[in-house]
């Protein structure tokens, strides 16, 4: 319990954690050079909460959602680190063991439905599935019945009918519920990993996605990471908040406290670049973030958001890459000059 | 069915800049084998709309509203089945050889995808030469300079003319596009989503390349978008679509004040905010966007409206002027 | 285009077919025979340093007249090959662009596809006579069907990509666009499937040959050298199997070059970059 980074990460006293990592780090081992995705993460979600991750591309969060399911496509490898699921390290589990742990105890949902669920196979089959691989002893007439019950548990209308659908006849939103329904088809997952859920669904549908979402929370006592680029998403549906760039996580907090205080330059450049309403600043020219996300085969020393932060110090940021520190309580963040840059 | 009143702004003088009169575009579909048309989907339905010169018309709405078609109606990559497209008094919709050259260099478009809407094969200077040529618009001695002039003005370098579209990065790229669309002078620019694909943190950049562009050339833009805190950030005047028909228009202002239909007020309150001490009356529509194929009789949003009665399935709602400027097609707030 | 050399396949067919390409260019260097000359005292001979392939029943120099042979072969391949490219590229680009003109060009390649193997080939002969052009012809009809398919296919696919409506929006004109714009990205799957009708067109003129359709006696052509070896075939093997493992060794060589471009050309447009970034993310 005294691994190094646990000290700067918040206090958790006696909260229970379901999923708890230390230190991973996933690395692509390209032709082009190694390519460090995930490199140190330290976080864990509690129980029956939503935890949500946020980040833009290259930052390496669904290589770390797909490495705590060791589901890494073939450059990727997991290089260090351990991933404790209720304490168990899932780095030591043999590759059977993991996979009857996938679409039970951890489940996941991925952003594009249309591509996660297979086209030739009927919503009901693909939550069936599931079920003949996890519950052997289940009988086809359970089976069937155990799929219209998850379909109504989703919210879809008319489950009777809709098992017989193919992906292509439902909607987008349909389609994300049937793939929360796969997820759910054990029972109670200990924990969804849910990438970018939402992203390619209309607003309405989302809210009607992330309400989902907070009754399971609520009703079967799930935790969810919700990983995501919208920090309005975020804001509404999560309990605490993990920001990461380029490979690591830079602003750690519960969510009040990172729209209320964000203390590291990135996430208050994320915030103020963000369009405000009101008629004071419309069509006024918004805050941005200067230059681009760094290419992570050609990551710069130092502190990786130097090149675009406001308060760079070549002194203190360019030495070396700074810890991640607990600055208050419940409240981490990696920046060599947070001290300075207050409110 | 009256539904051809425009809103006009009440300081206006004189005819619209640009405007959009009873647009309509049905797609037909076709099953079997000697292709038997079964039915239409209704992606335009009936969209008016006007802007003024240098002022933005935002429009929002969700996947199937008809916006892209719409665009795609607008800048005549579709023809519409009935319609008018009106720049500074005429019709140019139908316009055929010199005439339809001409509309091409005044209204322009944006598109949202910055990795397919580049052709890979032509480095930056060929993609921004052909219009060049195309149009007759400079001597060849002179292409180069154009070519260097437009990239500046949307903050690119110069040097980047030999580079190809995958050296470039998401955001630079966009830029490329709405260089593209900048070297014919436009004055109108439809932009289709064109943040979305982007990287968060990149979006300001490029929102605030179009401000400026905005006021240094007088630009009009009509803007689409999904988000609609951006679409109010950036518009003059605010249109919502909803299955191929607008159903609420107004000054932005008057629009953020108070919304008139019920699907503005979900769409705005399905849009999480980062202020999460707000704590807000959430309406969380029931069901899904019924299909275009089919839309319901009466009012179209009746499916999912909290405020449906029996009228609104027998009779179709007018769009009326409410309040100054602000219009909206319900029974209930018209 | 160094990839390309890198690409075992590729080289491995390059290897193979130079020798055989060469020594149909240099054919009158290789051998001091003529391959109609006729040498009745010698026919019938098996291999030897004089006849190194030995001679067939009139004694002509097996060697030569396949060296030779090659010549015709490579030739009239290489005319179909280019003829069903033009033909094939501006029929496959109309229709791939145009919905009217896919109608009919689809219908009439649908129809010229079904005619099974080499049944077309022998009807036009027939209908045309038997001369080299004509066999030449006959493969072009036979072909072009195929390429027809693969540049429409490429043509439709690439039409839905936006950058061809950013082109319509910018005053752009339709041919500029198909030619400026969209022939650029058939180039991949032309090539490949160019290079395989290159060997299809060998085992068709040498079959036409077989049969006796196609190269005119007295010229020697691959195929027409091993029809007239058939009634040999126990007496002088050589004058069916030297023919024979040249053909086959040309198509090996064509193919495993049309394998070793499939294989660099058509991932590299599905761009290595892009793949990454979404690994990343």
């Amino acid at each position: 319990m005294s691994h190094p980074s646990q000290m700067s990460l918040p206090e958790s006293g006696a909260t229970d954690r379901v999923l708890e990592l230390r230190g991973l780090k996933t690395y692509l081992f390209t032709e082009a050079g190694v390519v460090k995705a995930v490199d140190g993460v330290d976080l864990w979600v509690n129980r029956a909460e939503i935890l949500g991750v946020v980040g833009e591309s290259g930052c390496g969060k669904s290589m770390m959602a797909r490495s705590i399911l060791r589901l890494l496509p073939p450059p990727g490898r997991i290089v260090a680190g351990e991933v404790l699921l209720d304490g168990q390290d899932l780095m030591k589990l043999s590759d059977s063991q993991m996979q009857s742990l996938r679409g039970d105890a951890i489940a996941m949902v991925f952003q594009e439905p249309m591509t996660s669920l297979d086209p030739v196979y009927t919503a009901g089959n693909q939550i069936e599935e599931v079920l003949v691989a996890h519950r052997p002893g289940m009988s086809r007439k359970e089976r069937a019945e155990r799929v219209v019950e998850l379909l109504r548990m989703v919210g879809i209308p008319s489950p009777e009918q809709r098992v017989n659908d193919y992906p292509h006849q439902l909607s987008g939103g349909m389609r994300q519920r049937v793939m929360i329904a796969i997820a759910l088809a054990c029972g109670s997952p200990r924990l969804l990993i849910a990438d970018e859920p939402t992203t390619a669904l209309d607003v309405t549908i989302q809210a009607q996605i992330l309400e989902l979402f907070q009754r399971l929370q609520a009703e079967i006592r799930m935790s969810v990471m919700l990983i995501t680029h919208d920090l309005g998403v975020v804001a509404e549906t999560a309990e605490r908040v993990a920001v990461m760039y380029a490979g690591s996580v830079v602003e750690y907090a519960d969510v009040d406290t990172l729209f209320e205080n964000p203390r590291h330059p990135y996430t208050r450049g994320l915030l103020r670049a963000l369009p405000q309403p009101g008629k004071d600043t419309r069509k006024g020219l918004l805050y941005t973030i200067p230059g681009v996300v760094p290419n992570l085969l050609d990551l710069p020393r130092g502190c990786r958001f130097f090149q675009r932060c406001p308060y760079g110090d070549v002194g203190l940021c360019l030495g070396a890459e700074p810890e991640l520190e607990l600055i208050e309580a419940g409240h981490s963040v990696r920046c060599s000059r947070v001290g300075d840059i207050l409110q | 069915m009256n539904r051809d009143c425009p809103p006009t702004d009440p300081s206006a003088t004189g005819t619209p800049f640009f405007a959009v009169r009873g647009l309509k575009k049905y797609f037909p579909v076709r099953k079997g084998v000697f292709s038997r048309t079964i039915g239409h989907v209704q992606a335009v339905d009936g969209v008016n709309f006007e802007v003024r010169r240098g002022q933005t018309l935002g429009l929002v709405g969700e996947s199937g509203c008809g916006k892209t078609t719409a665009a795609r109606l607008i800048l005549q990559l579709e023809t519409p089945d009935t319609g008018e497209v009106i720049l500074e008094g005429r019709n140019i919709l139908g316009a055929k050889g010199p005439a339809l050259r001409a509309y091409r260099r005044d209204v322009q478009m944006i598109f949202q995808d910055p990795y397919s809407s580049l052709n890979p094969h032509k480095t930056a200077w060929q993609t921004l030469a052909e219009p060049l040529r195309v149009h007759g618009l400079c001597h060849r001695e002179e292409m180069p300079d154009r070519v260097a002039e437009v990239l500046e003005s949307v903050s690119l370098s110069a040097d980047f003319m030999d580079r190809y579209p995958h050296e470039f990065s998401g955001g630079q790229r966009q830029r490329l596009g709405i260089a593209r669309a900048l070297t014919v002078n436009p004055r109108v620019i439809v932009c289709d989503e064109p943040v979305s694909a982007l990287d968060v943190s990149v979006r300001s950049q490029i929102i605030n390349l179009l401000l400026e562009l905005q006021q240094r050339r007088n630009l009009t833009y009509v803007f689409i978008a999904h988000d609609l805190a951006l679409v109010e950030h950036v518009s003059d005047v605010v249109a919502v679509m909803y299955l191929g028909r607008i159903v609420e228009m107004a000054p932005t202002e008057s629009f953020y004040a108070r919304r008139l239909h019920p699907y503005s007020e979900a769409l705005l309150s399905a849009i999480p905010t980062t202020h999460p001490k707000a704590k807000k009356e959430r309406i969380v529509l029931q069901g899904d966007v019924p299909s275009p194929l089919n839309p319901p009789t009466g009012c179209r949003f009746r499916t999912r409206c909290p405020l449906v009665q029996d009228v609104c399935g027998e009779i179709e709602p007018v769009f009326r002027e409410a309040a100054p400027g602000h219009w909206v097609a319900c029974h209930f707030r018209g | 285009m160094r990839r390309l050399f890198r690409n075992r396949l590729f080289f491995l067919g390059v290897l193979i077919l130079g020798p055989i390409f060469f020594a149909a260019v240099a054919a009158p260097l290789l051998s001091p025979f003529d391959p109609v000359q006729l040498d009745t005292a010698n026919k019938l001979s098996p291999m030897s340093w004089v006849h190194p392939f030995g001679t067939d029943e009139y004694g002509r120099d097996l060697l030569a007249r396949v060296l030779y042979g090659s010549r015709i072969s490579l030739r009239v391949s290489a005319f179909a090959c280019v003829l069903t490219t033009i033909l094939g590229v501006i029929l496959g680009a109309l229709a791939g662009y145009c919905r009217a003109v896919d109608a009919a060009v689809s219908r009439v390649m649908d129809g010229l596809m079904n005619f099974p193997g080499i049944i077309l080939g022998i009807m036009v002969i027939a209908a045309l006579g038997q001369s080299e052009t004509n066999v030449i012809l006959s493969m072009t009809i036979m072909y072009t069907p195929r390429i027809v398919r693969v540049v429409r296919a490429s043509v439709l696919e690439v039409k839905t990509f936006d950058f061809v409506d950013a082109a319509r929006v910018v005053g752009i004109g339709d041919l500029r666009i198909l030619v400026g714009h969209i022939l650029p990205h058939i180039i991949a799957p032309l090539t490949v499937q160019v290079t395989f009708g290159f060997a299809w067109g060998i085992l068709v003129e040498s079959s036409l040959s077989f049969l006796g359709l196609g190269t005119p006696p007295p010229a020697p052509s691959w195929g027409n050298i091993i029809s007239n070896g058939r009634e040999f075939i126990r007496t002088a093997p050589w004058l069916m199997v030297f023919p024979g493992l040249i053909i086959s060794a040309t198509v090996m060589g064509l193919n495993l070059m049309g394998d070793g471009l499939r294989d660099i050309l058509d991932p590299r447009l599905r761009n290595t970059a892009r793949r990454i970034g979404t690994a990343l993310e």
